[in-house]
């Protein structure tokens, strides 16, 4: 389906909106703007060959991201499992992993986003800390827009927290 | 703080937010941009029209419109398509002067007015009338006060007078558009040719040669070439002799080639033509377009012929001849002295005023020993 206009049309843009995405994610785990490009590419060319079959493109991307980083991270340490790749960097204390949780709810939950644009902008800025005009040029936005929308997504998560009974993002900190 | 900066704030306590340095983050749109070439190259799925169709979606993309790749490929087909038309419609406009209509392979007879006749090359012969074509090899004839004129393209007009016989060689077919005066005198205007095309007429024993003027050309015992606009080039059939005529000049060719200024006359009648404007495209002009043209015709002819009759009222006869016809008589005077004048008298008193070839001459009255009438 690739080789045809329809397949191509739609792995560049996807391509388009969720490069600067994996790779920002990529760069997270590997640390190493290289490895980073590495990543990235590799997803992609898996992604290429299946972008008319794949219905939500978001979440394959990162599953199939999790795994090419897991291969790339255990050819230097064998031992490594999925698990402790996952958890790595994160100290958990009372509580702090059901609100993570929470939280990590709130971020995947399509009610809080308009589009994928919305939730890549949102993961852009908050996550990998773009700033609103790089966001914007790699999501064909203006500054300004993404601004706007950024403003609304909060607004959104915080009323998604409240209907929790959280009623202040500020007794999150 | 507001409600983004205070979430962004959670993220951070809770690992949820994973930076990437500015310098990490700056080498993205040009890794982006090369990555997928790499991919589309590699899958060969990298046509002209998707290379051609990407920095298009990029920019509108960046200009903030929601497009998608597919819509950015249309786009850009629709303005490769824009800029094709507006590039071939340049080049047929460019081109036009070579095309049709400046380049038809036949006349047309914007006027006729009197007995014109069509000769083709079978020999068959029909009346002439505005509207019908001339093509090459026919021959036009006019009777007795009778005219005709024929246009070619838009460039080229030629006028016969009364009693002529013209014959189209060739037309704008050929690089040189030839007509031939076989007899009478014929009215030839042009406007610029394109480049590499010339317009000759022959006479019997001279052939004028043009780009861009307004000229006749009188067949007769001596062939006369007149130039009333422009430069006109001149060759005699038989001696090679050339002369190149300016505005206002004349050549007789008769055993050879004689240029003189051409008479207030002759240039008067080539305002037949000249006065005459061209017929957009002729083929297809309405019957009111030539009615109104031969009103002009007619209407122009009969300025012609009063500023004519004028200047010949005026004129000082040059031959005796001349005052023959304009005053029906020669007068003899005998002088004295034995000298014998002849002109028309025109005065008498003191002295006889006399009009001779050129001039006036005042004669005394008392050196007159006779006077008569040839």
């Amino acid at each position: 389906m690739a080789g045809t206009a329809e397949g191509r049309d739609l792995f560049i843009d996807v391509y388009e909106r969720y490069y600067a995405l994996i790779y920002s994610a990529a760069y997270a785990r590997l640390g190493h703007e290289d490895d980073a490009k590495d990543a990235a590419q590799e997803v992609f060319i898996r992604f290429y060959g299946k972008a008319a079959e794949v219905r939500e493109p978001r979440p394959w991307l990162y599953g199939t991201l999790r795994n090419v980083v897991f291969d790339m991270m255990k050819k230097k340490k064998p031992d490594l499992t999925v698990g402790e790749m996952d958890d790595m960097g994160v100290t958990y204390i009372n509580g702090f992993r059901d609100t993570r949780l929470m939280i990590q709810e709130a971020l995947e939950s399509d009610a809080n986003f308009i589009d994928e644009n919305d939730r890549a902008l949102f993961e852009l800025v908050a996550s990998y800390d773009f700033t609103y005009r790089e966001a914007g040029e790699e999501l064909g936005m203006s500054e300004r827009q993404a601004k706007y929308r950024f403003g609304l997504t909060a607004r959104r998560i915080a009323g998604y927290f409240r209907g929790r009974g959280i009623e202040k993002l500020e007794d999150l900190l | 703080m507001n409600g983004a900066e205070t979430l962004i704030l959670v993220l951070e306590k809770y690992h949820l937010r994973q930076p990437v340095p500015p310098r990490a983050r700056a080498g993205i749109a040009r890794a982006r941009k090369e990555m997928l070439t790499r991919i589309l190259q590699q899958s060969g799925n990298l046509s002209l029209g998707v290379r051609t169709a990407l920095p298009l979606f990029r920019a509108l993309r960046g200009m903030g419109m929601p497009v998608n790749f597919r819509q950015g490929r249309m786009i850009s087909s629709a303005l490769a398509a824009v800029v094709v038309c507006v590039l071939t419609a340049g080049a047929f406009v460019a081109s036009w002067p070579l095309l049709s209509p400046a380049r038809p392979d036949r006349g047309v007879v914007v006027f006729a007015t009197g007995e014109v006749t069509r000769t083709g090359a079978d020999g068959a012969s029909t009346m002439l009338k505005a509207r019908d074509v001339l093509e090459r090899g026919y021959t036009i004839t006019t009777g007795d006060n009778a005219a005709a004129i024929v246009q070619v393209g838009e460039t080229i007009m030629v006028r016969l007078m009364a009693r002529s016989e013209l014959a189209a060689d060739t037309l704008l077919d050929a690089p040189d558009s030839a007509f031939s005066v076989k007899a009478g005198r014929v009215l030839a205007r042009l406007e610029r040719l394109t480049k590499n095309r010339s317009f000759s007429v022959k006479a019997p024993t001279a052939v004028a040669s043009v780009r861009g003027t307004a000229f006749s050309v009188a067949s007769g015992e001596v062939d006369t070439v007149v130039v009333a606009e422009g430069a006109v080039s001149v060759k005699h059939v038989k001696t090679g002799g050339a002369l190149s005529l300016g505005k206002g000049r004349a050549a007789d060719s008769g055993t050879d080639l004689k240029e003189r200024p051409a008479t207030e006359a002759e240039l008067l009648e080539i305002g037949r033509i000249l006065r005459i404007p061209f017929v957009k495209r002729p083929e297809t002009a309405t019957p009111a377009e030539f009615d109104a043209l031969a009103a002009l015709v007619r209407k122009t002819d009969a300025e012609i012929d009063t500023e004519i009759r004028k200047f010949q009222a005026d004129v000082m006869p040059r031959t005796l001849e001349e005052i023959r016809a304009k005053y029906g008589r020669i007068d003899v005077v005998h002088l004295y002295s034995g000298e014998t004048v002849r002109g028309a008298v025109v005065g008498r008193g003191a002295a006889l005023k006399m009009v001779v070839p050129g001039r006036y001459r005042l004669i005394p009255a008392g050196s007159v020993r006779q006077t008569g009438t040839e």
